[in-house]
């Protein structure tokens, strides 16, 4: 009886479970990136597919593209998505996405609706980056041919990463964090803006990985404002530079200041880290941003002695200077100009102060062009790479 | 009746697993739902005051250390209104087996395979729960005590992956709506956490060895599990902050999607879900040993294996029925669920202890 027993029961899990709700690698379309433009009535999705045989070393040479970039309509991007089935071969299969592309027009109209699809579906992991389209539409972006990295949705996970890393003005965000920065009141957020530089068309053909020098290229060129969910700005690159300092996005970056008399020093700025905090002082409030950094001499194109302790000094100062006019700008830009707290100082001060905050959260975003806002730097040279003083000057 | 018994340890771990079972994965949404940033206080709050409703359990548990509830209620309230108590108690127990069956079906339908039917799950899960029931108190007990360590070494190391993420400033500022939702945040942990235990009535004290050890292990198992759901709680809040928490179906399965370190460890949630299923499975299981030997105990059957297969397969059709849908499941769970299992949770052991004093029985 026993015995039996075990028996069936064996026999049943044989019966439920095994190939249920499999799905094998052939029989998915692997999507690395998605663009979202808006449509006449909804929305148009293009889903950036891998070609798994051509992205393979061994035997990738048949001529074929490596991803092949699918569009469909629908009036919900759900819709679109399942839409999208009469044209691929397969499924979509979502879980490995790496950037998600809002295109211009749809960032200007809001953004919100369409990202739900996003948190909600079990497939979608929270791990990939969102961007927006500059002067072109998602669509576009999804369709240049890149050199070196043959799916063009990781190098523009990379090099967004890697911009993010060593140069500054780009920053990346995850889903997850979006959605949240633009549900909060008075709270809006950046994305990193991507641009075809070069001739659009060409970067459609395989010319453009044929050529050395590529005639279309990906680029990101800077921050994009949304004021909640909508699209009303771009920043300059400095602008964004700036707009990172004041949200302790710089990992390492670089900045080149002048010589006491003639030529000029790059400075590698390789550690900075901003604190920012707020109070409210008889119902107004401010903000206190204490940027610290420590820098290296990267490259001297002047005569000038590093050896001494003025120098440093002098260094030091330009520096600070020139984080303060960066700042500063980006500043005088997002509150005079924009309008928008990109930067999260509401966030701030609801942290610090939430009884005056309750106060004057209705009237926020009135305030916030006015806020006062004291930014202090603090610099220490600390290296001059593998010289003292230039051999040449 | 044969009598199985167990070690304190064993004891220990079953409280603990029994503790962090269902809230692992849910709690955390819920309670940072209706306390935001401060549902680690909450969290905090309750593991305190469970402490004083364990020692409640074991009060009962000591008006006759051979005996179970389901006896207790017979000897104190008497023969006909005690079997009447235990019958709604073992009607309790045997509903929430079936509702965190449909949990566990719910979960792996909604986040791990979309194109499986959740019946499936409820199945062969259901399977897993009746095999446990039938070999007995004391072989169970043993698996949990394998998979003790294999759950805090995930455990310890979930911990250090997700930390580098952690964003402390998502706590401020720290009491903002006053203290009366942190009440509320603190009667749902509590309702989900140690009211539930008195389940464990069933088999403590009497399928005890040590029965002196196992009351500090009751303890000790309480404090640990409790510890693991602060954990989670203040990590949910710190990492994926308190507006994701609180919109997520399952976050702490959101949470461990997150974690990547080095582009190489990454995409490892499945292992948190096997923590949770590891948790879950000792809970519903032993709901469902309570009812079965509850029932066998009422109606005075040596054997209790005789129900077991009769009452598991009506428990895997219950978890199909109890809920409708997942909207059904979350208004139970905020309300008529907390009077539920505060009736046997904290009513009915309170009720035995005023009613032994009185008929002076010890």
């Amino acid at each position: 009886m026993r015995k039996t027993l075990i028996f069936l029961f064996i026999l049943f899990a044989l019966f439920i479970s095994g190939c249920g709700g499999k799905r094998e690698l052939n029989e998915l379309a692997i999507v690395v990136g998605m663009g979202i433009d808006k449509a006449e009535d909804g929305y148009e999705v293009s889903l950036q597919v891998v070609n798994p045989s051509e992205v393979s070393s061994k035997q990738g040479n048949s001529g074929r593209s490596p991803v092949v970039t699918y569009h469909a309509k629908g009036k919900s991007v759900f819709e679109a998505i399942r839409q999208s089935t009469t044209v691929t071969p397969r499924k979509p299969y979502f879980s490995h996405i790496q950037i998600l592309v809002l295109g211009e027009e749809l960032a200007k109209n809001g953004i919100s609706e369409s990202l739900d699809f996003f948190s909600r579906d079990h497939e979608l992991r929270s791990d990939f980056y969102v961007i927006v389209s500059d002067e072109t539409t998602a669509k576009d972006i999804l369709s240049i041919y890149t050199p070196l990295d043959k799916i063009p949705a990781s190098k523009m996970y990379n090099s967004l990463e890697v911009s993010e890393k060593v140069w500054a003005p780009t920053s990346y965000i995850h889903i997850h964090d979006l959605i949240n920065e633009i549900s909060k009141k008075g709270q809006s957020a950046v994305l990193t803006n991507i641009r075809i530089d070069g001739e659009a068309d060409l970067g459609k053909e395989r010319i453009n990985i044929e050529k050395i020098d590529p005639p279309a290229k990906l680029k990101y060129s800077g921050l994009a404002v949304f004021k909640q969910d909508k699209l009303v700005g771009l920043l300059t690159e400095d602008e964004s530079k700036g707009y990172n300092y004041l949200k302790n996005n710089i990992n390492n970056t670089l900045g080149v200041i002048a010589c006491p008399k003639e030529g000029n020093l790059s400075i590698e700025l390789s550690k900075v880290k901003t604190k920012v905090k707020g109070k409210v002082k008889n119902g107004v409030p401010s903000i206190h941003v204490n940027i610290n950094i420590k820098q290296n001499v990267g490259e001297v194109n002047c005569s000038i002695d590093l050896s001494k302790e003025e120098t440093n000094a002098y260094i030091n100062k330009k520096t600070e200077d020139r984080v303060k006019t960066i700042v500063g700008e980006a500043l005088d830009t997002i509150q005079k100009d924009y309008q928008v707290d990109v930067l999260g100082f509401g966030e701030v001060i609801h942290r610090t102060d939430y009884k005056e905050w309750r106060k004057i959260e209705d009237k926020w975003h009135e305030l916030f062009p006015y806020l006062e806002v004291n930014v202090s730097v603090e610099v220490k040279t600390i290296g001059s790479g593998t010289k003292i003083n230039s051999i040449l000057h | 009746m044969e009598n199985q018994v167990i070690s304190a340890r064993q004891f220990t771990i079953i409280v603990t697993f029994y503790a962090i079972g269902t809230s692992f994965l849910i709690l955390p949404g819920t309670i940072v739902g209706e306390v935001k940033q401060d549902a680690w206080i909450s969290s905090i709050l309750a593991v305190l005051i469970s402490l004083v409703i364990v020692k409640i359990f074991i009060a009962t548990g000591n008006i006759s250390s051979n005996m179970s509830l389901v006896e207790i209620n017979r000897k104190v309230l008497g023969v006909w209104i005690g079997n009447v108590v235990s019958l709604t108690f073992v009607f309790f127990t045997f509903m929430t087996a079936g509702e965190l069956l449909y949990f566990v079906s719910d979960f792996m339908n909604t986040s791990i395979m979309h194109d499986m039917s959740a019946y499936s799950f409820s199945i062969l899960f259901g399977l897993i729960i009746i095999l446990g029931c039938s070999l007995g108190l004391e072989t169970f007990s043993r698996s949990a005590e394998i998979l003790f360590p294999l759950f805090f070494i995930f455990f310890i190391l979930f911990i250090f992956l997700i930390s580098p993420q952690i964003r402390i400033e998502d706590i401020q500022p720290v009491l903002e709506d006053g203290p009366k939702p942190i009440l509320y945040g603190v009667l749902l942990f509590i309702s989900f956490f140690s009211l539930p235990m008195v389940s464990l009535l069933m088999i403590f004290p009497v399928s005890l060895r040590d029965k002196k050890e196992a009351r500090k292990g009751f303890y000790i198992g309480t404090i640990v599990g409790g510890v693991v759901l602060i954990i989670i709680v203040t990590l949910c809040i710190l990492v994926l902050n308190p507006n994701n928490t609180a919109h997520s179906r399952y976050p702490g399965y959101d949470l461990a999607k997150l974690i990547t370190i080095g582009n190489f460890i990454e995409r490892i949630e499945v292992i948190m879900a096997f923590m949770w299923i590891v948790t879950i499975f000792f809970k519903t299981l032993i709901y469902y040993y309570a009812s079965v030997i509850g029932l066998g105990q009422i109606l005075k059957i040596k054997n209790y294996r005789v129900l077991n297969l009769p009452l598991g397969f009506t428990l895997i059709l219950l978890s199909y029925f109890i809920h409708p849908d997942i909207l059904h499941s979350d208004i139970y769970n905020k309300g008529p669920w907390i009077p539920f299992v505060a009736t046997y949770g904290l009513l009915l052991p309170l009720l035995l202890l005023v009613v032994a004093k009185i008929r002076k029985i010890n």
